[in-house]
């Protein structure tokens, strides 16, 4: 059962976190270029579609108390490396599922021919992501669905360039297995040319 | 070291490629967005802004703020009779304004891939130049309130596409605007509860629980209340009248046991 407490804010709005002027602008702007993205990462990420939301909001009320101490032009690294804490947040407060062995052939899974129907296509893209190690899923999904480059991944995250090149490599292994084993249960045509 | 070629570009299967493009094209519901920013609008986090409200005097000032909310509201493609509802939406006892959005739009067609990069532009940008097509929809079911309200939203998404500490009064359209928003019950709403913040932020908490009493009295069913209270208890410590703070903290809690302000709210009250 989900814990909704779990995205409590660990911080306060204190008086400091009212922005005005310049600051208030330049949040107000983040806010726009940047809610999509932040929560489609966070849906990325396996966050439960009912704290979503909330994550989200978490994650641009970390940046308006931090954002004295973020650099400029960064601003974009900050808020998605937040997000992923906001989601390891919700990860741990959750018991969130590890991967196991996925049965893709359960009934309410769709075939392949359904996936023309873009939430089914998601459905089965989040049972797959659900199956992939948490620290390659989150290199993967900032790599193949954010789009950022390896070098902006490990920064963002922390980590060296190797280690973000080594999780993207086993991710997208272990994304292809899993792609190709629903494709043999719930398939009823070829998964076409590389 | 060279980054290898995405799976989306290219480099995977079609299958792979399909379900990471649904990956890519999952959208939030324009509530949820409306929602957050009017969380931190009232927060006072990415407000305008102390210049820019200074240039953007009174009544205008809060008709900006009310059609941005309807530019967010129309930005995730709802037409402007979904507008003039979800206005209407914000009742507790009406469905909510995406539902109304929905039900105001013909079933949409799959969103074209778009690229993270492109997020840049204003996503409320395209209101400014409304198509053909939108306005062949709006135009045989307007009213003069509708138009109003599409008017002020495409106003709206102007303010927000030239937003700017360089943006002056006399080039802002908005006065034009300003009745037919503040007539609205969520214009009206977050005017009032924006004028409660503003006396709050300059030490007026009396002037701050006036407002918050009005509000109160004009909107007892408003869909800002949680706002409105957590402004009431800031206001309530600002005087001193901790007591009364306590137990309205206490009330915010059993309401609200989710809102990011709950934890703000408990370290208030029990500030030495």
């Amino acid at each position: 059962m989900v814990e909704r407490s779990v995205l409590e804010p660990q911080l306060s709005l204190t008086p400091s976190t009212r922005l005005s002027g310049p600051a208030a602008l330049e949040f107000h702007r983040l806010f726009k270029e940047r809610y999509h993205g932040i929560w489609r990462f966070l849906r990325g990420l396996g966050v439960p579609p009912d704290l979503i939301d909330d994550a989200v909001q978490q994650v641009f009320l970390v940046y308006a108390e931090r954002h004295a101490v973020v650099v400029k032009g960064s601003e974009g690294s900050f808020l998605f490396g937040t997000a992923l804490r906001v989601a390891h947040v919700v990860r741990r407060g959750n018991r969130w599922e590890t991967p196991g062995d996925v049965d893709f052939a359960r009934s309410e899974v769709p075939n392949v021919d359904e996936l023309t129907d873009q939430k089914r296509a998601r459905q089965v893209l989040d049972m797959i992501l659900d199956q992939i190690d948490p620290e390659q899923r989150s290199v993967f999904v900032l790599y193949e669905i954010e789009g950022f480059t390896l070098p902006e991944i490990a920064e963002m995250i922390s980590i060296p360039l190797g280690t973000a090149t080594s999780r993207l490599r086993r991710g997208r292994e272990r994304f292809t297995s899993l792609v190709h084993r629903y494709s043999l249960t719930r398939g009823t045509k070829t998964e076409g040319s590389r | 070291m060279t980054d290898p070629k995405r799976l989306l570009d290219g480099d995977g299967s079609d299958l792979e490629q399909l379900l990471l493009a649904s990956g890519r094209s999952a959208r939030p519901k324009a509530t949820a967005r409306w929602k957050a920013e009017a969380l931190f609008l009232l927060a006072g986090v990415g407000i305008v802004g102390k210049a820019k409200a200074a240039a953007v005097p009174g009544s205008k000032a809060y008709a900006w703020i009310a059609t941005r909310y309807l530019a967010y509201a129309l930005g995730a493609g709802a037409t402007a009779w979904g507008a003039a509802h979800v206005l209407a939406a914000r009742s507790p006892d009406a469905p909510s304004a995406g539902e109304q959005a929905r039900a105001a739009r013909p079933p949409a067609s799959p969103r074209p891939v778009e690229s993270p990069r492109a997020e840049a532009a204003p996503p409320n940008a395209p209101l400014a130049v409304p198509s053909p097509e939108r306005n062949a929809v709006r135009a045989p079911s307007e009213g003069p309130s509708e138009r109003a309200v599409a008017r002020a939203s495409r106003e709206g998404a102007r303010a927000v596409a030239a937003s700017g500490p360089s943006q002056t009064p006399a080039s802002s359209s908005s006065i034009a605007v300003a009745d037919p928003v503040a007539s609205s019950s969520v214009g009206s709403e977050i005017q009032e509860l924006e004028r409660a913040r503003a006396a709050l932020s300059t030490g007026d908490a009396r002037g701050a629980i006036g407002a918050l009493d009005r509000y109160d009295r004009a909107f007892p069913k408003g869909a800002l209340q949680q706002e409105a209270l957590r402004l009431r208890v800031e206001a309530l410590v600002s005087v001193g009248d901790r007591t009364t703070a306590r137990s309205l903290a206490n009330r915010f809690r059993a309401l609200y046991p989710n809102s990011p302000h709950a934890k703000r709210l408990n370290s208030l009250v029990n500030e030495p």
